[in-house]
């Protein structure tokens, strides 16, 4: 290690000691790069936040917020002023880093600008006009890049008996509570959500038919929050929640299967409530989600560039293009649960469409089920010489084509 | 005679409307042959009473066109089947949901 890189760790390391955590500013930090990202993508940022820190031979510190997606997006969307924060652009508060040090396996905390800190990427599971605020008029100067899937799951507790939910079930649970008498959902103060700046309320209300302005049950404030109040009555609490969360937490959540408008039969996200694969996400039997989008603010002497080179470089990561810290980032997507669209058989254009059939120019299939479930797909060859008798070899996997 | 004529009368017009039931038939099975059972193939038994590959149901075999189609193509996947929970006194079915607006 270099005497640079120990007085930072040094400093780092001193900052964030208990009692001077509030002291420390985040702009203080070297080569800060400022991300708001939608829960779902917490792990991921968090796994990336590490590797830019400590591995990665252009040393980044990311500095991160948690917020709904929507207001994620507004961070960037409304960013126009060039040297300051109009009103719901930046982010404000407290944000989280990780420490140089590897024995800090969790983020510290410190100070953003009074007057706000400029996001350099913004991380949301819906289309921006799917935001309330972006219904009428699309934001302009940004660019808007859909990536990998991002599954969500209407979960009770591992202990609760319901296995099943339907859409027009769901629209009344969340649309009148109680008063719709819909076994088990009798307990209005446990019909959880993270409001409707959150991607799983706008994302599920599209798929059972429920307006944004007309969701009842309780708002929480975060993924633990949620998972807090569902415990107050494990028979009868419900929550709405991405999947990349979920699935980290199976021991104590139960994702329900869901049965959409027309469709015969409730269906998990994965092939059964017990596997990581996402097969009825990926061929259209399960529609409960969105794609993580990268936003960032557009450079406006070069028009179709970003703005920031640092979320740029965080953008492609976010992606799935590229190294970050010798890792693939692709692969990094699926570690994290995300599902890269050349692992998917169905498309959409915006969130409310209807899905239609989608074949990847390059599909990645083998490659996604090697690493998501014990063993990968049994059909599938692998291609350590970069050969396949049939097919194409990527990521030393043969893919159909 | 005029009972002869009157018999033959009726019978072709029995013929007629069978062979208009059965036409009838033909073009809604025409319609349907994407659709097969599910019970063709039962394996198993999923947990928290899914029925895994024993549900009975039509699904979609052919090339799906519509979101219809894809939600209902025939699938090896764990499929939960139960009736909706919405008492009648709630929700008759037929009218549209309330909240959509």
């Amino acid at each position: 290690m270099s005497a640079k890189h120990l007085s930072v760790l040094l400093f780092v390391a001193a900052a964030a000691l208990p009692g001077r955590a509030s002291a420390l500013q985040c702009s203080s930090l070297p080569e800060p790069a400022y991300v708001i990202a939608t829960p779902s993508a917490e792990p991921m940022v968090q796994k990336v936040a590490s590797l830019l820190q400590r591995t990665d031979a252009q040393r980044m510190t990311v500095i991160y917020q948690i917020r709904p997606s929507c207001k994620a997006l507004e961070a960037v969307a409304r960013d126009t002023l060039p040297a300051s924060c109009a009103t719901d652009a930046c982010i404000r508060g407290k944000a989280l880093f990780f420490t140089l040090d590897p024995r800090d396996t969790e983020p510290k905390e410190c100070d953003l600008e009074s007057t706000g800190s400029k996001v350099d990427l913004a991380l949301s599971d819906v289309f921006p006009q799917t935001c309330p605020a972006f219904a009428q008029t699309a934001p302009s100067g940004i660019l808007d890049n859909p990536g990998p899937v991002s599954p969500y799951s209407l979960v009770m507790l591992r202990s609760a008996t319901e296995a099943a939910i339907h859409a027009e079930e769901a629209h009344f649970v969340f649309g009148a509570g109680k008063s719709a008498n819909i076994k088990p959902w009798f307990n209005d103060a446990v019909i959880a959500h993270l409001g409707t700046q959150d991607a799983g309320v706008l994302l599920v209300g599209n798929r059972i038919k429920l307006a944004s302005a007309r969701w009842k049950g309780t708002t929480v404030a975060s993924v633990d929050d949620l998972v807090s109040t569902i415990y107050n009555d494990a028979e009868h609490g419900i929550g709405i929640l991405p999947t990349t969360v979920v699935d980290r937490r199976r021991a104590e959540l139960r994702p329900l299967a869901f049965q959409a408008v027309g469709q015969k039969g409730s269906f998990f996200p994965d092939r059964r409530s017990t596997t990581y694969d996402k097969q009825n996400v990926r061929d259209g039997h399960y529609p409960l989600w969105g794609y993580l989008h990268t936003v960032l603010r557009q450079d406006p002497g070069n028009p179709g560039q970003p703005l920031s080179k640092k979320g740029s470089r965080l953008s492609d990561i976010f992606l799935g293009k590229g190294l970050v810290g010798g890792q693939d980032s692709q692969l990094l997507q699926v570690q994290n649960g995300f599902v890269p669209q050349c692992a998917m058989k169905v498309t959409r254009t915006s969130d409310p469409t209807p899905l239609s059939i989608y074949a990847p120019a390059e599909p990645c299939h083998c490659f996604f089920e090697h690493n998501v479930s014990q063993g990968g797909n049994p059909t599938c060859q692998q291609c350590p010489a970069g050969t396949c008798g049939s097919g194409v070899c990527r990521r030393k996997y043969c893919e159909a084509q | 005679m005029h009972t002869h004529k009157v018999f033959s009368l009726r019978l072709s017009g029995g013929l007629l409307l069978t062979a208009l039931a059965l036409l009838g038939s033909q073009l809604r099975c025409a319609d349907a042959n994407n659709y097969i059972t599910e019970d063709a193939d039962p394996t198993t038994i999923g947990d928290g009473g899914a029925k895994g590959d024993l549900a009975e149901g039509p699904c979609f075999m052919g090339t799906p066109t519509t979101e219809l189609q894809l939600l209902n193509r025939c699938t090896d996947a764990e499929k939960i089947e139960r009736g909706t929970h919405i008492p009648a006194t709630t929700w008759d079915g037929q009218l549209p949901l309330p909240y959509e607006k």
